[in-house]
C-alpha cells in the first residue's frame, strides 16, 4: 500500500513527469528540429496542458535565437518556467538520454555494416529525402526570414563567404554584430 | 584518451556555443571542425548524417554521440553529447525567465533582423553540402541519376500532401534507395 502511494507520488513529481515527457518526445522525434513540434503540440498542449499554442510558438521563437538546438532549447525553457533550474536540466537530459542509447548501441552494434552496400544504398535514398525536406525549410524560412534589402544582401554575403571557406563561427558573429551597426547607424542617422 | 575527451568537450562546447536556429546550422561547423580535427572525413560524417536523420532524437544530438563514441569510445559520445548541449542549456535557464519579460526590445530586434538570414542561409548550405555528395557523388562529371529521381519523388509528395509524416518520406525513401540504387 505505502508503496503505491510512494510511486503516485512519484509520478505526480512535476520534475519526473518533465522527464518522462521530454524522454517520451526525444524516442518519436524523427528528422530533427522541426519535425519535433507536432510532438510538442500532442504531449505538452494538449495531453498535459502545461503551455498553449501562442507560448509554443514563442518558445520556438525563442529557441531559434539562442545558440543550440531547438530540441534543447525548447526543452529547457519549457522545463524551467515549469519546474525552475532543476525542471529546465531534467527536460533537458530526458530529450538527450534516447540519442545517446540509440546511437551508442548502434555504433558499437552496426558500425561496421556501415560499408556495406546495402546500407550505403538506404543511406543515400535518405540523404537524398533530406535534401528536399531542407529546400523546403529554407523556402518557408526565406518567406517568414526575409524581409527587406538588408537581410537579402545579408543572406548573399553570407553563402558567398561560406563558398569562399570562411569559418561558419566567424560569420555567425559577424552576421549578429552587422544587425547591431545598421540599427546604430541609422539611429545616428535619424537624429541629424 | 583524457586529451581526447577534453577535445572532444572543448570542439562540442565550441559548436554548441555558436550554432543558432537549430540543429542543421551546426552541419557546416561540424565538418569543418571534424576535418581539422582530423576526426571524421566528409563523405564519413554524410553516412553519419544520414543514420542520425533516421533514429529519433535531434540530429545534431545524434551526429555528436556517434562522433564522440567513435573518437574515444561510450565515455567520448556521452562527453560530445553533453557538451554539445550544455552552452544551451545554460543559456537557456538564465534567458529564458529573462526573454518571456523583453518580448520587444530594439537591439534584440535589430540583431536577430540580421541573424535570420545568416541562419537560414547556413541551413542552405548545409542542404547544398548534402546535395553535392548524394547527387553528385565523387565529382560533379558523375551525376547520380538515381538519387535525383528519388530527390523529385520526395519533393512531388510533400509538394501534393502538405501534411505527410516525415517519419514516412523518411522510411519510404530509404526502402526506394535501396531498391533502385
Amino acid at each position: 500500500m505505502t508503496g503505491l502511494v510512494l510511486l503516485n507520488r512519484v509520478r505526480e513529481n512535476i520534475h519526473v513527469q518533465l522527464f518522462t515527457s521530454f524522454l517520451k518526445i526525444g524516442f518519436f522525434m524523427f528528422g530533427g528540429g522541426y519535425a519535433m513540434i507536432p510532438l510538442l503540440e500532442q504531449e505538452l498542449i494538449r495531453k498535459k496542458e502545461w503551455i498553449t499554442n501562442d507560448e509554443l510558438l514563442e518558445i520556438i521563437s525563442f529557441s531559434q535565437m539562442t545558440p543550440g538546438t531547438i530540441a534543447i532549447n525548447a526543452a529547457t525553457h519549457i522545463g524551467n518556467i515549469k519546474g525552475k533550474t532543476l525542471g529546465g536540466v531534467v527536460a533537458s537530459l530526458g530529450i538527450i538520454v534516447p540519442s545517446l542509447l540509440i546511437i551508442t548501441v548502434l555504433y558499437h552494434i552496426a558500425g561496421g555494416y556501415f560499408e556495406s552496400e546495402i546500407v550505403q544504398k538506404a543511406f543515400t535514398g535518405i540523404r537524398a529525402c533530406l535534401v528536399v525536406m531542407i529546400c523546403r525549410s529554407v523556402y518557408i524560412l526565406i518567406r517568414s526570414g526575409i524581409k527587406g534589402g538588408v537581410p537579402f544582401v545579408v543572406f548573399l554575403l553570407v553563402l558567398l563567404g561560406l563558398f569562399c571557406g570562411v569559418h561558419p563561427i566567424l560569420i555567425i558573429v559577424a552576421g549578429g554584430f552587422s544587425g547591431f551597426l545598421v540599427w546604430k547607424w541609422s539611429r545616428l542617422i535619424h537624429k541629424i | 584518451m583524457v586529451r581526447d575527451l577534453l577535445l572532444l568537450i572543448g570542439v562540442f562546447f565550441k559548436i554548441g556555443l555558436f550554432s543558432f536556429g537549430g540543429g542543421l546550422t551546426m552541419v557546416p561547423l561540424f565538418i569543418t571542425e571534424f576535418e581539422k580535427q582530423g576526426w571524421m572525413s566528409s563523405d564519413r560524417f554524410m553516412d553519419v548524417l544520414s543514420l542520425a536523420q533516421m533514429t529519433p532524437g535531434a540530429i545534431a544530438m545524434n551526429s555528436a554521440t556517434y562522433v564522440g563514441n567513435s573518437v574515444a569510445g561510450i565515455p567520448g559520445g556521452i562527453a560530445a553529447t553533453g557538451a554539445l548541449a550544455a552552452p544551451s542549456v545554460i543559456i537557456m535557464l538564465f534567458l529564458s525567465r529573462f526573454l518571456m519579460r523583453v518580448k520587444q526590445h530594439p537591439v534584440k530586434d535589430a540583431v536577430f533582423r540580421t541573424l535570420k538570414p545568416v541562419t537560414i542561409a547556413l541551413i542552405l548550405f548545409a542542404g547544398l553540402q548534402i546535395s553535392e555528395k548524394t547527387f553528385f557523388a565523387e565529382s560533379f562529371t558523375s551525376i547520380q541519376w538515381r538519387a535525383i529521381a528519388i530527390g523529385l519523388l520526395i519533393a512531388v509528395i510533400q509538394y501534393r500532401f502538405k501534411k505527410m509524416n516525415p517519419v514516412f518520406l523518411i522510411v519510404l525513401s530509404c526502402i526506394t534507395g535501396i531498391i533502385i540504387l
